[in-house]
Formats: C-alpha cells, sequence, structure tokens
C-alpha cells in the first residue's frame, strides 16, 4: 500500500510540476508580443510616409522590410528581450524622444548576411520604409540593431540625421566598443541600457568640434560646410601661421645666403695632375652576419571620419558595427 | 735710375695703356695698336734715357714724381703701380718689381672696367637684401683693376692612408632580416702631384676671398713684362712662397686623402695611418688680375673682387636689416595665403 502511495505521489508532484512549468510557457508564450507588422499596398503607399520615391530599383527592398507601428521603439523579433524589459527599454527611448528629437530605436532580427554592411543596409531600409523620425528635422534617428544569426552574430549602431553628426565616428565606436561584453553575453537589457546611456551623453556633450565642421544635407547625407567653424579657423590660421613663420625664415636665410659670395676653399681638387700609387691593399678579414625576425603588421584599422553611406531609399545613415 | 715707368706709345709718345678687348696696347691718341714685343722694345730704349727722383720719407710711404705730369705720388711699400691723382696716370714702380719682386708670369686682364661695372651694377638683381647703396653709381665708379701677386705652386702629396672598411648588405629570406658585415685591412700609398694651386701673395686682401675668385685660366699665363701693368694697379707680394705654401699645403692634403680614401669604396672607414704629406716642388710668382671695389656701408668696409679674366665676383654683401623685415613679412604673408588656401582645400577634401 505504502509503495502504491509513494508511487502515486511521485506521479502526482511530476504531473503538478509539468502543470507549473505549462503554464509558465503559456504565461511566457502569452505575454510575449512578437513586433506586429502591416501589409504594405498601393492603398496606404506601400507605407511610406517620407520624401522617399518608390521605385521599381527599391520596391524589392520596401516589400521585404518589416512594415511597422513606429511608436514600438523596441523590435525584438529574434525575441532575446522580456516584455518586462522591452517595457522598460521603451520608457528610456521615450524620453530620449522627448528630449532631444531624435528617435533611438531597438531592433532584433536574424538575418543572414555575407558582408558586414548588410546589416547596415537592412537597418536603414527598417528606419526609412517606416515613420521613423518622421516629426524630427531630417528623419533624426539612431538605431541599435542585433542581429542574433547564429553563425556569425553581429551589432550594428545605425545613426541617421543629425544624429549621425552627435553620434560620429569615433563616439560609435567607443559606444560599440563599450557595449561589446554586455551584447556578447547575451545580457542585452543591460547592454541596450548602456547603449542608450552613452548616446545620452554624447547628446550632452553636444557637437564634437570636428562635428561642427560638418553639416546634414536634404536627403541626409554628412557635408563639409562650406565655412569652417571658428575652432578649426583658429586651428588652420595657427597651422597657416607656422608654416609662414618657417618657410619665411628660410626664405630669408636662402636670400641672406646669396649675399655671402665668399667660400673658404679647402680643397685643391681642380689642380690634381697626376695620381700614382704605390700600393693598394684591399684584404679581407671577417664577416660578422646578424639577424632579426620581421613581426608581421596585424593590419590597419578601418576608416573613420564623417561620411554617410547611401540607402536604397536615396537616404544617407552612418553604420557601423561588430561581430559577438 | 728711373723708377717710375710710363708706358709711351712707339708712335706718338702719348701715355698708352693695355686693351684687354684687343689683347694688345691701343694709344688714345693716335689709335695705334702695339704687341706687347713692340712696347716692351719701345720702354727699354725710354727707361735707359730717363730718370726719376725719389725721396724716402718713410719706410712705409715712398713719394715718386709722376712722369707725365710731375705731381708728388705717395705709395706704400707693397705698391707696385699706382695712378696719378691729378691725371690718373699709371705709374709703374720700376723698382718694386725687379730682382726677386719680379713676377715670371701674368695674366692681362682679359675683362674691361665696363664689363666690370656692369656685372657689380647686376649683382642686385636676385638678391634682395642687398641695400640699395650699393647700386648706387658713385659707389661702382670706385672699381679699380688691380694685378694682384699670387704664389703658384707645384705640389706633391705622398704618403699612406690606412685602416678598416667595413661592407655592409642586408637581405631577407622568410620573415628572418640578415644583415653581414665583412671587414677589410684597407691601404693606398703614393703621390698625388698637383699643379699651379694659386695662393694669394699679399697680406692685404683675405685669402679666403681671393681663393673664391678662382679658378683662374692659366693657359692664359704670359711672360711678364712691366708693361702690362700699364692702366691698372698692381700690388707686390708680402708673404714669401713657403709662408703663403701653408694654404696650399692644407688643400692639397685635403684633396689627395678624398682621392686616396674615394679609391677605397666600403661602407664606411676608419683609418688609423695617415702619413700624407705635402711639398712643393716649384713656386713660381705671377699677377693675376683682379677688380677691387671697397664700400662702406654703416661705418665698415666691404671689399668685394672680381677675376679680371673670368669676371666671377666675390664679396659678403651686407645685409640691409629694413629690406630683411621687408622681405621676412612679405614671404610670411604669400605663405600664409598659399598655406591657406592649401589647408583650406585640405579641409573641404578631408
Amino acid at each position: 500500500m505504502k509503495k502504491i502511495i509513494k508511487i502515486f505521489s511521485i506521479l502526482l508532484i511530476s504531473f503538478l510540476i509539468s502543470t507549473v512549468h505549462a503554464e509558465d510557457r503559456v504565461i511566457t508564450y502569452s505575454m510575449k508580443k512578437t513586433p506586429e507588422t502591416k501589409e504594405r499596398t498601393a492603398e496606404n503607399h506601400y507605407g511610406v510616409n517620407k520624401k522617399w520615391q518608390i521605385t521599381d530599383k527599391n520596391m524589392p527592398n520596401v516589400m521585404r522590410t518589416h512594415y511597422v507601428d513606429a511608436s514600438e521603439k523596441v523590435y525584438d523579433f529574434s525575441d532575446i528581450l522580456t516584455d518586462a524589459e522591452e517595457e522598460e527599454l521603451k520608457k528610456l527611448l521615450f524620453d530620449f524622444q522627448e528630449k532631444y528629437n531624435t528617435e533611438l530605436i531597438i531592433l532584433t532580427d536574424s538575418l543572414a548576411y555575407s558582408k558586414d554592411s548588410d546589416n547596415d543596409y537592412y537597418v536603414a531600409d527598417f528606419y526609412d520604409y517606416n515613420d521613423f523620425g518622421i516629426n524630427n528635422p531630417q528623419y533624426d534617428g539612431i538605431v541599435i540593431f542585433r542581429n542574433t544569426y547564429a553563425p556569425d552574430p553581429y551589432y550594428a549602431s545605425v545613426r541617421f540625421g543629425q544624429a549621425q553628426l552627435y553620434i560620429d565616428y569615433n563616439r560609435n565606436e567607443s559606444i560599440l566598443d563599450a557595449i561589446y561584453p554586455e551584447i556578447h553575453s547575451k545580457s542585452y537589457l543591460a547592454g541596450f541600457k548602456k547603449y542608450i546611456s552613452l548616446v545620452t551623453n554624447y547628446y550632452e556633450q553636444g557637437l564634437s568640434n570636428e562635428a561642427k565642421n560638418y553639416s546634414i544635407d536634404e536627403n541626409g547625407y554628412i557635408t563639409k560646410n562650406k565655412v569652417p567653424n571658428k575652432a578649426a579657423i583658429k586651428v588652420m590660421a595657427f597651422r597657416a601661421s607656422m608654416i609662414s613663420a618657417v618657410v619665411a625664415l628660410i626664405a630669408l636665410l636662402v636670400a641672406k645666403g646669396k649675399n655671402k659670395m665668399i667660400i673658404k676653399a679647402t680643397k685643391a681638387d681642380d689642380y690634381v695632375n697626376k695620381v700614382s700609387y704605390t700600393k693598394k691593399v684591399d684584404q679581407f678579414v671577417r664577416t660578422v652576419t646578424t639577424s632579426y625576425t620581421i613581426s608581421s603588421s596585424s593590419g590597419g584599422g578601418g576608416g573613420g571620419g564623417f561620411h554617410s553611406s547611401g540607402g536604397s531609399s536615396g537616404g544617407g545613415f552612418s553604420g557601423g558595427g561588430r561581430h559577438g | 735710375m728711373a723708377d717710375v715707368i710710363n708706358v709711351k706709345c712707339p708712335s706718338c709718345k702719348a701715355s698708352i695703356v693695355y686693351n684687354p678687348s684687343l689683347g694688345k696696347f691701343k694709344c688714345d691718341y693716335c689709335r695705334s695698336e702695339f704687341t706687347i714685343d713692340e712696347i716692351n722694345k719701345v720702354q727699354e730704349q725710354i727707361y735707359k734715357e730717363e730718370s726719376s727722383t725719389k725721396e724716402e720719407k718713410d719706410p712705409e710711404l715712398v713719394t715718386y714724381k709722376c712722369s707725365n705730369c710731375g705731381a708728388e705720388i705717395i705709395a706704400d711699400a707693397n705698391t707696385a703701380s699706382t695712378f696719378c691723382i691729378y691725371c690718373r696716370h699709371t705709374s709703374i714702380l720700376r723698382n718694386k718689381m725687379e730682382g726677386k719682386f719680379r713676377p715670371s708670369k701674368i695674366i692681362p686682364f682679359r675683362i674691361e672696367k665696363k664689363a666690370a661695372v656692369t656685372a657689380f651694377q647686376n649683382l642686385s638683381k636676385g638678391r634682395p637684401l642687398m641695400p640699395k647703396f650699393f647700386n648706387n653709381k658713385d659707389n661702382i665708379e670706385k672699381i679699380t683693376p688691380v694685378y694682384i701677386p699670387f704664389w703658384l705652386y707645384e705640389a706633391e702629396v705622398s704618403g699612406e692612408l690606412a685602416g678598416t672598411g667595413k661592407r655592409i648588405s642586408s637581405y631577407v629570406i622568410g620573415d628572418t632580416h640578415y644583415t653581414k658585415t665583412s671587414y677589410y685591412n684597407i691601404a693606398r700609398a703614393g703621390s698625388i702631384t698637383f699643379k699651379n694651386i694659386p695662393v694669394d701673395g699679399s697680406k692685404r686682401f683675405d685669402n679666403d676671398m681671393m681663393n673664391s675668385l678662382e679658378p683662374f685660366d692659366f693657359n692664359y699665363l704670359v711672360d711678364y713684362s712691366h708693361a702690362y701693368l700699364s692702366g691698372y694697379l698692381t700690388e707686390k707680394f708680402d708673404v714669401d712662397k713657403d709662408e703663403a705654401f701653408a694654404d696650399a699645403k692644407a688643400r692639397s692634403t685635403k684633396s689627395a686623402t678624398d682621392l686616396m680614401s674615394n679609391d677605397m669604396i666600403y661602407s664606411s672607414k676608419i683609418y688609423n695611418t695617415n702619413t700624407l704629406e705635402s711639398k712643393y716642388t716649384k713656386a713660381e710668382y705671377v699677377l693675376l688680375p683682379v677688380y677691387m671695389i671697397n664700400i662702406k656701408y654703416l661705418g665698415k668696409m666691404h671689399l668685394f673682387a672680381m677675376n679680371g679674366q673670368t669676371g666671377e665676383l666675390v664679396g659678403d654683401i651686407p645685409t640691409s636689416v629694413a629690406r630683411s623685415i621687408i622681405y621676412y613679412i612679405i614671404s610670411f604673408i604669400i605663405t600664409f595665403i598659399i598655406a591657406s588656401v592649401v589647408l583650406y582645400l585640405l579641409y573641404l577634401n578631408a
């Protein structure tokens, strides 16, 4: 009888445990919302309310881009965040938009890619063919994208409009390096929060001196200002002064040297008459050979500076990312 | 004994001077032209007939009478021919050019004073810091043709130059860089002879300046004749050949050392034996043609010289402070404009 009770108890406990787990799964499933996507049709102008022209060439890009509600801010197609995490992040993203008139978007997806830049172009399409930044002067916005593609996970930070200047190449690289540990270890909430914090810090600092020499044109491309900013003018004037001071001094010394025509003669080569040798010795004594191993360089870094890439929409953006 | 030579035209007996362009003597009165041999023949005759008075008042200054106008000429002990300050007639002080002071050879002037003046006028071209004062016509008119005493040495440098030579080669095999250094005992011995190394024989002129006038073309050396001095100031030597050789010795030894060293082709050389020594085998006293001009600027005298044979002009031109400042400012402004444009273009293309 005891044995029967024991077996029954084990079965009951197992049933209860399995029921609880099943509820968990059900609860999780029921709580986690997949980002809602809408259908792009001619009636809704394929969901593109920005000024970009839809052409035969970019139509495939438009159609294969998720059409989402731009107010959601977090688009977790890879399902790496819990709803609670999403809500926590959304609040931060809304605050950022509120304060800086700049979209801040979190996007995750699993995308097979052959080139790193494929990630940037995917994000650019996602941003351009949805209503992100529609109310910002130059569709200003930033997307942190986590590509969970299993063979080669990747993450990228892609900026649009004025965000390309606030988060310039150097700042973007710095941010990508800073969040690597969290992203790589899949501590996504911590990683995205850190990302938001770092971006916010740079916005607080304002444009770097170098970035002040650039503007964003009507298509979202970075262009160099024809008139440099004051700091750049000061640097240029200082450099020009230094160069001029040195060149003028050299010119003065050369001109002064032309006034000196008396040169002490130390040799009498012009008057050599005859050379005769009675002894010529070139006797080998020994050879010493030394060697060292040539260290191979790991190669140079990538390019930087201020320039935009062009998306399929015709708009500009600045990308950059890391494997891991 | 006639101490002052007045070179006279064999035709009209007027004073006659050597014409560098013609390479002959030309009389400005009768337009006759004469070779040096023709002049010498007549001068010897005149020398026998004429006499002059000489009064020694000071060991350093000697007074003569101009054979042309009779005025007193005062010359220092080393002046061998000079001008009368009244009639501009050349007086050749014969006794200064006799015995050991008689040059064996001379290179007659080949450039006329007019050409020398033009060359001096052109001195300012390409020299923005030269004081304007130097172009003053009055200064340029002071240019004077002078025969400068030179010693021409034939010298032999002999001895040995020995030491250690290294030949270094590098090559790469795989990822290893090798440096191979081979050591050699090296030596050269023998002699190198030099011909016609000129050394200024007058203390009055700076050796470096006289060296800077080189080279002279010694193919134009001719036997000395007093007649060549007509129309020119002349100095006699006051540095004897042994003393003057110091300069030629240093130059010939340096050249010989370099020649021997260059014959030993190694990556680097260290010498532990150098017995090379220069000795002269012949020293010839010659007169070489030089135009001189002495210009006072800011209380300091600046001496310029021109090779009377080749036209080479030497001298240290003083620098005008005002012009230097203007030149610097202009250079600065021009460079600043160019640098600013370049930096701006670089800024735009960065």
